[in-house]
């Protein structure tokens, strides 16, 4: 198992500092949602995880090793990230794009090996996207070519897997879809997963770890019916809202009251 | 999970056939491409004014009779041109190729980054101030001012692909008036930019050529290195970084690469217009996105581009002749226009 962990980092654009100081582990194996509200600097934070943006301060260590002493290529076997701003180049095929995911493993001019294909099959098949393998990315519905992006992360097996809001331009079904898939991968292969998520209520019910974020700073952080209580949600999103069991899953259900509806 | 076991396997089979099929469409691709150069060279060496047969050419190649005109002309005129055409060929179709992928702009080409006229000004001012007119003389001169260009435009753009072609646009636009006002004040860099700006494989000849094929082997290498690089980066520069690239090599080896290929073109053909351009989109389209193929296919059909559009240019003005450059451009223009009228620009 690999352990990575943020020690006093600090993180900015420009010099405009967003994030001071924070400490954060992610726990070995487990599923962590970062929420907060925009920015909030949560996925500022994810970004400088997977050594996407430079440090101003502090550090970020995977078993204990500084991340920037590592080449790149070492890292990228260990830590998978799937950030937002992905591009399916016009015309790419979906095994194409997973068989990309090897990259990190392979040599300068990127031959392939059996041992790669056998990885990209195994990546489209837990995806649930195996039949797709000869479509064009384009072609896909936003929840098929997000899973294709995910099939992607797999062939690069890491253990640790970053996401930066892989939901948002979902709809609620493909939503839940998604996560529970990061389950199945978190539960049968023992992936750590990081999260940056949007909805409050599916973070809570998902994650095994929750990390709520709010200028720049991590609010409160650990399991989700501990950490998410009207007070945090109060102070994190400067938002009422009444904090009660979800029916389905017993998670905190965040249900906010507006100027119109502040409930009995 | 949603793979139902009986589609698991059917899904298997779907992905071997189509393994099969695309290594058939490689080969063909492959093969289309190197027939088409085979015959675009025998052609430019047996056609022209005088028309020679084929089997005359070989015979001029391998067993030249001294003082025989066809013999003559297919040495001393038709091969020089003819390599000056493969060389510059080769440099701009894997140029252009590196630039659209570098820059993940798919109307990138030498000349909106503003190499050409980097290059331009830099021959025009070497003639006018140091009354350099050889070719080998000004050659130097022309990678000189592509590589000062691309300095600029790469460190402004920072590899973003709005910015490079803005950034490219204004210093092409802070140049052409510099190159004007070159031009009114020396008659004789005028009259030698008249003809080199059009783009023409007979201005230079093997010598030029012997000079500058190291740049173009050292070019080419590079990119045939990076262009696996290319696959990675035409996923985003944040999933290329995720990957575990280092997106600043790649881009200053790029950058590297598209000076001594572009410089190296623009030294022996002029700013030559549209191959870099069209060339890429045609490879694309015969053989996909795998930026390793794409750049193989380009480096075989910019030649086959230049070359037809050099014949071509005889052939229509069998007197005066048609200047590479014009025609290509002619040629070039409306297969651009039934790229971006077709669905598959691709954007990386």
């Amino acid at each position: 198992m690999t352990n990575l962990r943020a020690e006093g980092v600090s993180l900015g654009y420009d010099g405009l500092r967003v994030i001071e100081g924070l400490d954060l582990t992610l726990p070995d194996g487990k599923i962590t949602a970062v929420v907060g509200p925009n920015a909030c600097g949560k996925s500022t934070l994810l970004r400088g995880l997977a050594r996407l943006h430079p440090l101003d301060g502090g550090r970020i260590t995977l078993d204990g090793t500084d991340i920037t002493a590592m080449p790149r290529k070492e890292l990228a076997r260990k830590v998978g990230m799937l950030p937002q701003s992905s591009i399916a180049p016009d015309g790419v095929r979906v095994a194409e794009l997973v068989s990309r995911g090897r990259y990190p493993h392979q040599g300068w001019f990127g031959r392939h090996s059996s041992d790669d294909d056998a990885v990209v099959t195994t990546a489209l098949r837990s995806t649930g996207v195996e039949e797709l393998a000869d479509r064009p990315v384009a072609e896909l519905s936003g929840g098929q070519r997000q899973r294709v992006w995910i099939a992607m992360v797999l062939a690069q097996q890491t253990d640790i897997v970053l996401l930066d809001e892989p939901t948002t331009f979902l709809d609620v079904r493909h939503q839940l879809d998604l996560l529970d898939l990061l389950t199945e991968l978190n539960r049968d292969r023992g992936t750590t997963v990081a999260m940056v998520l949007h909805e409050l209520n599916l973070a809570a019910r998902y994650a095994d770890h929750l990390v709520v974020m709010s200028k720049g700073r991590i609010v409160a952080e650990g399991a989700p019916s501990d950490v998410l209580t009207r007070e945090v949600v109060s102070e994190a999103f400067d938002l009422r809202a009444q904090v009660v069991p979800d029916p389905v899953a017993g998670s905190p259900l965040v249900v906010p009251m507006g100027r119109f509806h502040s409930g009995a | 999970m949603l793979t139902s076991p009986a589609a698991a396997p059917a899904g298997r089979r779907e992905g071997a056939e189509a393994v099969a099929h695309r290594a058939r469409r490689r080969t063909l691709a492959l093969a289309t491409a190197l027939i088409a150069l085979l015959l675009v060279v025998l052609a430019s060496l047996a056609l022209g004014v005088r028309d020679i047969n084929p089997a005359e050419v070989w015979r001029a190649l391998t067993a030249p009779v001294a003082g025989f005109v066809d013999h003559d002309v297919v040495l001393d005129q038709r091969l020089p041109r003819t390599i000056v055409g493969l060389a510059a060929g080769v440099a701009l179709g894997t140029a252009g190729t590196l630039i659209q992928g570098v820059t993940r702009n798919p109307i990138a080409d030498p000349g909106l980054l503003g190499l050409n006229s980097g290059a331009s000004l830099a021959v025009v001012c070497a003639v006018w101030l140091f009354g350099i007119t050889s070719p080998i003389g000004y050659v130097w001169f022309a990678f000189l001012g592509a590589a000062g260009a691309a300095a600029i435009v790469f460190s402004v753009g920072r590899g973003q692909p709005v910015r490079l072609a803005l950034v490219g646009a204004a210093v092409t636009a802070l140049i052409t008036p510099l190159i004007t006002l070159v031009l009114l004040q020396d008659q004789q860099a005028f009259n030698l930019y008249r003809f080199w700006s059009v783009g023409s494989l007979t201005g230079r000849g093997l010598d030029t050529v012997a000079w500058l094929w190291p740049f173009i082997v050292v070019g080419v290498v590079l990119a045939a290195v990076l262009s696996h690089r290319l696959n990675m980066l035409a996923l985003g520069e944040d999933v290329a970084t995720a990957l575990g690239q280092r997106v600043g090599t790649t881009r200053t080896l790029s950058a590297i690469a598209i000076v001594l290929l572009a410089g190296t073109a623009t030294s022996l053909a002029g700013p030559i217009a549209l191959v870099g351009l069209v060339v890429p989109h045609a490879a694309r389209r015969l053989i996909g996105t795998d930026y390793r193929w794409v750049m193989g296919i380009a480096a075989l059909l910019g030649p086959v581009m230049l070359l037809a559009a050099d014949v071509l240019g005889r052939l229509v003005l069998p007197q005066s002749e048609l200047e590479a450059g014009v025609v290509a451009a002619l040629l070039g223009a409306p297969v651009l226009i039934a790229v971006a009228r077709s669905r598959n620009v691709v954007g990386a």
